[in-house]
């Protein structure tokens, strides 16, 4: 955003993302341009113009190439509300995060859980090791407060309460050993954590 | 039945008989259940759904949902919300209109900002243009007369969006004195009490490595009076009791030996003398 070039990318909380972009293309609906996106978000213009090819690919928008020296608009035809679709390049839909966000809509909507609850109220295939671990993570940040211990001489997993509905959005744990909200965005450290 | 192509009906035909006795039992153990989905009631949430989505134009597009505690509604809710990228709240007795709009924006990761009036415009145009349908869970919570009020906005400046009030037994009851909601009401679906089918699927979920034989079942069913949230405890007891006798394979001389939560409140004791 302010010219000088820098490697590596920003932490998740201030980069500017494809939300932003939508939201400047919800802004301008009928003549969207590159440079009109660009303007209002100070995005890279091959990042804004590798968003709205990918939009138009899955048919939210409709691209009409500009006459010689003019440069090329789209148009919004299928808005689909505040959220940013989350598309391939191809115009597909995304599927990465939908466990978690299956695993945290249990845990918000159970309230009290083992990781057996959660993987009967999702719709999709979880692997155990996956609902396991991610109670295990949001349990180290702080998000969730242990009800009742494991006790594998019972086949009884550990139970838990969810103490931090912060909203719709599933925390993502990451690779640095920390869990980012991406509700509040902010990250918590997990406690204790060996890898 | 009898003209049925497959030499093989004749030795069947007892078999059948005795399936269709155990309303599906048999079939349902043969298969893997991975999730609550074949559980009746969440396929009632989930039909209403789909029946709200897929409506005729001038169809009214309200659903209520409504069943005794322990009927699995909030179950039904969470696999269905799921499924259909629902936005669900569960709402509040000590909410005010103002707290409840800004939990439902919350609720679809909107910014809430501003008056009620510019919060349910905001929920309006994104519950229109997401196609999201909305459930409000504790819906009783909501027969207050400007809480109504506030449902019905919601309801008309999303231009009819789906949205599915679940609540107590009594909710339809209660909904009757608001004519404008009452009016706009699709579907009055009623939770179901369980039967051996679903207790059959219940065990196979919540205690996979037990065996247990259908005679047990009825009489799991029996005793937690067809309530779900019994059956799941009357289970748990059962595992309790395999683990104490090493035995994974439960049968009807085990049943006088278990302990069954019949949930009746404790007989008063006597007292002098």
């Amino acid at each position: 955003m302010s010219g000088t070039a820098k490697t590596g990318r920003l932490p998740v909380d201030q980069a500017t993302g494809r939300q932003e972009l939508w939201l400047a293309i919800k802004s301008i609906p009928s003549e969207i341009t590159v440079t009109a996106i660009v303007e209002q978000t100070g995005v890279n213009r091959t990042t804004v113009l590798r968003y709205l090819r990918a939009l138009t690919a899955g048919e939210y928008l409709t691209a009409t190439p500009g006459k010689p020296g003019r440069p090329n608009t789209w148009v919004l035809v299928n808005d689909v509300g505040h959220h940013a679709p989350r598309v391939r390049a191809d115009g597909s839909p995304v599927t990465q995060g939908s466990i978690t966000t299956q695993l945290w809509r249990a845990m918000t909507m159970l309230k009290e859980f083992d990781w057996v609850d959660l993987v009967h109220h999702a719709s999709i295939e979880i692997p155990e090791s996956t609902a396991k671990d991610y109670c295990k993570r949001l349990f180290a940040a702080g998000f969730l407060r242990l009800v009742v211990k494991a006790d594998p001489s019972s086949a009884r997993p550990a139970r838990y309460r969810l103490i931090r509905a912060t909203g719709p959005r599933a925390p993502q744990v990451q690779r640095v050993r920390q869990v980012y909200d991406p509700n509040t965005r902010t990250a918590h450290a997990v406690a204790g954590g060996t890898q | 039945m009898g003209v049925l192509p497959g030499a093989d009906e004749a030795p069947g035909s007892q078999k059948t008989e005795r399936t269709s006795m155990l309303d599906g039992t048999e079939k349902i153990n043969n298969r893997n259940i991975a999730n609550v989905a074949p559980l009746r009631n969440v396929k009632l949430l989930g039909a209403l759904i789909q029946q709200l989505q897929h409506r005729e134009p001038d169809m009214p597009g309200m659903g209520c949902f409504h069943g005794f505690s322990g009927y699995g509604k909030s179950s039904a809710a969470t696999y269905n919300a799921q499924v259909y990228d629902a936005c669900w709240v569960e709402v509040k007795s000590v909410w005010s209109r103002k707290v409840f709009v800004r939990k439902v924006a919350e609720a679809l990761g909107l910014t809430p900002a501003g008056l009620i009036s510019d919060m349910v415009d905001q929920i309006g145009e994104e519950l229109a243009k997401s196609g999201r349908p909305l459930l409000l869970d504790e819906a009783h919570q909501l027969c207050r007369d400007e809480m109504m009020g506030v449902v019905h906005d919601i309801y008309v400046s999303s231009h009819g969006s789906a949205m599915v009030l679940i609540g107590e037994e009594m909710l339809p009851q209660k909904l009757k004195r608001w004519e404008r909601i009452h009016n706009r009401m699709l579907g009055w679906p009623a939770a179901q009490p369980a039967d051996l089918r679903e207790t059959a699927i219940l065990a196979r979920l919540k205690q996979p490595a037990l065996k247990i034989g259908e005679d047990v079942l009825q009489v799991i069913l029996e005793k937690s009076a067809a309530n779900y949230r019994r059956i799941v405890t009357n289970l748990n007891q059962m595992k309790l009791h395999s683990l104490e006798t090493g035995r994974d394979e439960i049968t009807m001389a085990d049943v006088p030996k278990i302990e069954f939560f019949v949930g009746e409140a404790p007989t008063p004791r006597r007292t002098g003398a």
